[in-house]
């Protein structure tokens, strides 16, 4: 199993701990995660400028087809515009002479399609849930987690083709495998708001504050995400919190890191073996 | 030497006067990281970085080890352009100061030490050769490359390269050996003048007009003579291999260079250029030499965008210490949106050139907005700050410049729509007409009736929308609701639509599209409506609404705080 | 994920009532299923589920017994969709499809012979078979004309409480109304946004507060249909305890969340069976090898991917859901190009009157089958012996106008499934 890794921009600043852990989660499961020069996955600029979006997104799969890789992304936004990209370049004819007449200047062929995973699916589809739940060494017995999705892995979906768009399970698939309870909760496929973040941050607040009180109510102790603009969202301090404790989001990284033993839980357990990291 | 004292003089005062403007200028550069910096100016810090100093001026100050990072090819271009010029600026051009008093017998035209120079000169020029080959050659380096670079690395090699022909005219020279002569040697008889041109025509290669004799007894006498007078203070100008190769190219036209005495032009044009440098430092590419190893030191081999001292001086000389080497601008994360949309900006090289010329306040508005849009684009993924081979923090630079840009609204087509209501942006943008880009590319979604003609109107878009249930009054906070927008885009309503706040306050969750029964690509044409209204906005260098809106008082204020005077062109100010 | 390398025994085109249940009943007989097609108008539903309700439509009469309904309709309508399955078929499917959403949080409740009469969202009385469990005591309330109050809301759209009264003010004296300003809210409403909102209960506690002052001489409360999103039940009871008294929804106009509840249960529910489902994916087109495999292509234009399935289910209901096309020159069906019953000619699309009570001939529209839900082709001879049909895209019915919808999707996706299993065609 080897993959060329894509981690997104924003990991190595915003969010380094996420690259550590899930780099100590794919070492402990036999992934070989070979990283490469990518650029920006085209994600941010896509509300101001297609061609550059998806020029962006079609170069990282020259550099991965020329490495005879495919690529693995632990971001969901990430993951979401190079699904996105894929699409565009195969429905817009224009664009795609655009963005390969882009590429011809850099002295780089126009790709085949590259396959594009998030993590989550390469841990259900390569590992499995059953290999996980053998792995598991300290199982995450009666943590309640309720999955957070993330919208742009998620939909459209017939562009991302992540799970299904409307009733999706590999979140929790992967999460009861070592040991966790998953809750339902109404809001499980809503936005976190992060993409209003700096652009209406009332709206993002208000999005991440009724996901978060859902969650809440649903009897969540914890909100797994599994994409770096949603954990930012969710880490981002928030003058409320303090007056509506609400469960701390947790890299669902770490959460299977706990499990496996490979490091302290990231959050209290219910047991009592509060770890903090 | 009264010439030489008048232009060492002058370019040391304008070496002095450069410095002096380029500090006295008021640090209040609205671009520039913030001033206040006392947060971290914690006496360990110093302590902390004095400690590590050995290493790190070893490490990465003498073995470039942060160049090594970037390529072997780098490296080893830095690291002969380095030693050679460093060397020859100890000892050679400051040889008054370190050569003569600190080396008993020192004479420039000795050995090892006129070896040594060429030794030296050929470094850099080596040096020179590959660094002109990777500016050529390496792609994505040409939108990096300024006249300031090709000023840099001409001067640098003008100066070694004007050095080997000053001595290779002087080689050759017969005026030369007569003012030696004339100086130092005390002929015994008439015989001893020909005889030592004998010598050292044959042996040193100096071309007398006519010929020195060549016989072998008159040499052999020369020889003896030069034993006895020059040899104290002359190695065989042999030794000087590269210059004595290049008199030995040029010595065919020896007479006529002879007769133009080029040995002094070459003389002035190697001073000049040397002293030229010199008066150059303060500015651009030229103060490397001296911000970046200090820079080097303050960052005590870091990689991150941790600010360690914190201070503004810190800062400010991270945004001196660049050498303008492009690395940055060849990882660039977000080097294929420059590719894309030809805005130099993007790249972290050139936007630093921007932001040191707008802390200058020396942009116009649409300089200004580049810079705008260049900043904003940047993904903060720290890759320029890791891979700079001068340890600069731009990390740092890009985070601070980005929130003093967001201070005065200079961040972007979603701030610009936002000053203004939906109705009033309608206006503006349906007298300006369709942009260029919608021109061009056109017929996009939002422009096709295909893509509107399965909607009924049913409301599965707006009710499934999460930014209209979080809003406690759609109508006026949204303005309109994705199904309205749908319905004035199949009138062929589309001004109409831009500015809604519906369609910049899109979360792009996308269950819009996902739940239309219609498969109509609700989210995609959002998007595609914020980037034609991008366009028209970049198109015309609107960053504020001509008209008074909601907001806009608020912003006459932060004009007036800025350093440089307010952007020409009445369209950028609402006042 | 190997959704697409996979032979699946069965591929079920459509994904609104037909589709949904044939999903079901064949993953609950343990076949593989592949899913994919439109919703069509699953969320446009009022969540209610009408057996036969009304016959002949030209006369609009209303039947209490849908049993005796059906049988009126097998008798005038030789070719109606309930001709081929028998009562006992029907019923059957009907209380699996119900003892499933029930196990999914979604309870239904009716007579075992009996219609039911319920609000509409016009404030009408129609009449139907089974009533979510959160609508109940709207019919307990209706029928004992009990002191009643319907709440409706400050910018809530399809959805008024004195058109409702104004509606039922002669027989029903009791019956009043009143406006209230939803919790967290000031401009238009949408209801599945006021289901989020009240799935959380210090909404709910606001909202009972407010409601109280209005509610102290009656025994009923009724909401437009917006009392949360997957699990109503527990936001009624709350407000049931929070209010003292009985709290009943009416469905809203749509877009409801009556409709889209229905379909997140189906979501939540399939997925555990296995079943894989295409969402939102049309199926552009069917190919059949010799061996009687088919190849569906499914996706859209630029973005075609290959399903494979040994038999299939054509549930694409009619022209919302896409299952018919209506060209310039008639009626067709695109997938497999089965020949449609329809009027003969144009002309006879168009009546005078939009509204007119008997409906028109289109609505009638739609593919014949044989007894084992197997469409015909043009010489009357079974199209592919693996091949089965079910729900609205069937000829001879106006679901529509007989209030049958819900009945034929279900009972017909119950006969295909048991026809094909019996067929035994290599599942």
């Amino acid at each position: 199993m080897k993959y060329a890794y894509f981690p997104g921009c924003k990991i190595a600043h915003h969010l380094p701990d996420y690259g550590t852990s899930v780099r100590s989660l794919c070492t402990a499961l036999g992934i070989t995660l070979v990283p490469l020069e990518f650029s920006c996955c085209g994600w941010p600029v896509r509300h101001e400028n297609a061609v550059a979006s998806v020029f962006s997104a079609v170069r990282n799969f020259a550099v991965a087809a020329r490495a005879g890789l495919s690529i693995v992304t632990p971001c969901k936004c990430c993951f979401g515009n190079l699904k996105y990209a894929q699409a565009r370049m195969a429905s817009d004819a224009g664009l795609a002479a655009e963005v390969g007449n882009l590429l011809g200047r850099e002295g780089l062929p126009l790709p085949d399609r590259v396959e594009v995973l998030h993590l989550l699916n390469v841990l259900d589809r390569d590992i499995g849930a059953d290999r996980l739940r053998e792995r598991t060494v300290r199982p995450l017995h009666g943590l309640k987690v309720a999955c957070h999705y993330g919208c742009h892995a998620l939909r459209p979906g017939n562009v991302t083709e992540f799970d299904d768009p409307l009733a999706p399970t590999v979140f929790e698939r992967i999460l009861t495998a070592v040991g966790a309870t998953t809750v339902e909760w109404d809001l499980r496929l809503e936005c976190c708001g992060n993409p209003l973040r700096g652009r209406d941050d009332t709206i993002s607040d208000a999005l991440m504050r009724k996901k978060r009180e859902n969650a809440r109510a649903a009897g969540a102790d914890v909100l797994a995400t599994g994409c770096t603009y949603c954990q930012m969202q969710f880490a981002a301090p928030s003058g409320e919190e303090k007056t509506h404790p609400a469960p701390d989001a947790i890299l669902f990284t770490q959460l299977l890191e706990a499990a496996l033993g490979l490091a302290p839980a990231p959050c209290a357990m219910p047991d009592g073996t509060t770890e903090a990291r | 030497m009264t010439v030489f004292r008048l232009l060492l003089v002058s370019a040391v005062c304008l070496c002095l006067a450069g410095i002096i403007r380029r500090y006295a200028r008021r640090l209040s550069g609205s671009a520039l990281p913030r001033q206040d910096r006392s947060r971290g100016r914690t006496p360990w810090q110093i302590t902390h970085i004095l400690l590590h100093l050995p290493v790190t001026l070893i490490t990465d100050v003498l073995l470039l080890r942060r160049t090594l990072r970037t390529s072997p090819y780098r490296w080893v271009m830095h690291a002969l352009t380095l030693s050679g010029f460093t060397g020859l600026l100890l000892f050679h051009a400051l040889d008054d100061v370190v050569s003569r008093p600190f080396i008993a017998g020192y004479e420039s035209t000795l050995d090892p030490w006129q070896w040594l120079r060429n030794l030296l000169g050929g470094l850099v020029v080596a040096g020179c050769l590959m660094a002109l080959v990777r500016r050529l050659r390496t792609r994505g380096l040409r939108p990096a490359t300024r006249l300031q670079d090709w000023l840099f690395m001409g001067m640098v090699a003008g100066i070694v390269l004007s050095g080997f022909a000053l001595e290779a005219t002087k080689i050759i020279s017969p005026n030369v050996f007569n003012r030696m002569t004339d100086t130092y040697f005390v002929p015994e008889s008439d015989a001893d003048i020909p005889a030592l041109q004998a010598f050292w025509s044959a042996r040193n290669g100096v071309r007398f007009s006519p010929p020195a004799g060549t016989d072998a007894e008159l040499i052999a006498r020369g020889a003896e003579l030069h034993a006895d007078n020059c040899s104290y203070c002359h190695a065989d100008t042999s030794s000087a291999f590269l210059s004595r190769a290049l008199a030995t190219a040029i010595s065919p036209a020896a007479d006529a260079l002879n007769a133009a005495q080029t040995d002094a032009f070459f003389w002035f044009l190697h001073v000049g250029l040397a002293l030229a440098g010199l008066a150059l430092l303060p500015y651009g590419k030229f103060l490397h030499p001296v911000a970046t190893p200090l820079n080097l030191v303050l960052r005590n081999r870091r990689h991150d965008a941790a600010t360690i001292p914190d201070t503004a001086t810190a800062a400010r000389l991270g945004f001196e210490a660049c050498t303008r080497c492009g690395e940055c601008s060849l990882h660039c994360s977000v080097a294929p949106h420059f590719a894309a949309m030809g805005n130099p900006n993007i790249l972290p090289s050139e936007k630093l050139v921007s932001l040191r010329k707008h802390a200058a306040g020396a942009l116009d508005t649409s300089a200004i907005n580049a810079l705008a849009e260049g900043s904003r684009i940047c993904t903060e993924c720290m890759r320029c700050t890791d891979i700079c081979p001068s340890g600069i923090n731009l990390q740092d630079l890009w985070l601070s410049s980005k929130q003093a840009l967001r201070q005065q609204a200079l961040d972007g087509p979603n701030t610009t729509i936002r000053q203004c209501t939906a109705t009033q942006w309608a206006e503006v943008l349906r007298t300006q007409g369709a942009s260029r880009f919608e021109q061009v590319r056109g017929n996009g979604l939002a422009d096709r009736a295909e893509s509107f003609w399965g909607c009924v109107q049913c409301t599965t878009c707006t009710s499934v929308c999460p930014v209209v249930a979080v809003s406690e009054a759609p109508a006026k906070d949204l303005d309109l609701t994705p199904q309205q927008i749908m319905n004035l885009l199949r009138m062929g309503l589309k001004d109409q639509t831009l500015a809604a706040r519906m369609v910049w306050s899109c979360t792009t969750c996308y269950k819009c599209q996902e739940h239309c029964p219609q498969n109509i690509q609700v989210a995609d044409i959002l998007f595609e409506l914020r980037q034609i209204a991008t366009e028209r906005l970049r198109e015309r260098d609107l960053t504020a609404c001509p008209l008074p809106g909601p907001s806009a008082p608020a912003r006459a204020p932060m004009d007036n705080a800025l350093p440089h005077p307010a952007p020409k062109g009445s369209s950028g100010d609402p006042a | 994920m190997k959704r697409y390398e996979t032979v699946y025994d069965v591929m079920v085109i459509g994904a609104g009532f037909a589709g949904m249940a044939a999903t079901l009943f064949a993953a609950e007989r343990g076949l593989s299923v592949a899913q994919a097609g439109a919703t069509g108008g699953i969320d446009f539903s009022t969540g209610f589920l009408d057996l036969m309700a009304v016959h002949p439509v030209a006369e609009g009469r209303y039947w209490d017994s849908p049993w005796d309904a059906v049988d009126a309709v097998i008798r005038d309508v030789p070719g109606h969709p309930y001709a081929r399955l028998g009562k006992e078929c029907i019923r059957t499917a009907l209380d699996d499809f119900t003892t499933f959403l029930a196990s999914q949080k979604l309870e239904y409740l009716g007579h075992a012979d009996r219609n039911t009469p319920v609000f509409s969202p016009a404030g009408t009385v129609k009449r139907t078979f089974r009533v979510p469990r959160t609508a109940w005591k709207g019919t307990e309330a209706l029928r004992d004309k009990a002191p009643t109050i319907i709440v409706d809301f400050h910018g809530l759209k399809g959805f008024s409480g004195p058109q409702i009264v104004e509606m039922q003010k002669q027989q029903w004296p009791d019956l009043k109304t009143a406006r209230l300003a939803f919790p967290g809210s000031i401009g238009e409403l949408y209801p599945e946004h006021m289901a989020w909102t009240l799935s959380a209960p210090e909404r709910c506690a606001e909202l009972a507060k407010a409601v109280a002052e209005h509610a102290r001489n009656v025994e009923y409360i009724g909401f437009p249909a917006v009392l949360g999103l997957n699990d109503p039940v527990r936001t009624v009871s709350l407000l049931e305890e929070l209010t003292g008294r009985h709290v009943f929804e009416i469905p809203t106009l749509p877009p409801s969340i009556t409709g889209p509840r229905l379909r997140a249960t189906f979501d939540r529910g399939l997925a555990p069976r296995g079943v894989c489902t295409f969402s939102q994916k049309m199926v552009l087109n069917a190919r059949r090898a010799d061996d009687g495999l088919f190849s569906f292509q499914i996706g859209a234009a630029g973005d075609v991917r290959t399903v494979r399935a040994r038999n299939a289910i054509l549930a694409s209901g009619r022209f919302f859901g896409k299952g018919l096309l209506a060209h310039r020159d008639g009626v067709i069906e695109p997938i497999f190009n089965i020949p449609v019953t329809q009027p003969s000619s144009r002309t006879q699309w168009h009546t005078e009157r939009f509204f007119a009570r008997q409906g028109n001939a289109l609505n009638l529209s739609g593919i014949e089958v044989d007894d084992r839900q197997r469409p015909l082709g043009t010489n009357g001879a079974v199209l592919h012996d693996n091949l089965f049909a079910a729900g609205a895209i069937l000829a001879h019915h106006d679901w529509m106008r007989m209030k049958c919808g819900a009945g034929i999707a279900i009972a017909t996706a119950y006969h295909a499934v048991r026809s094909m299993i019996d067929s035994g065609s290599k599942g």
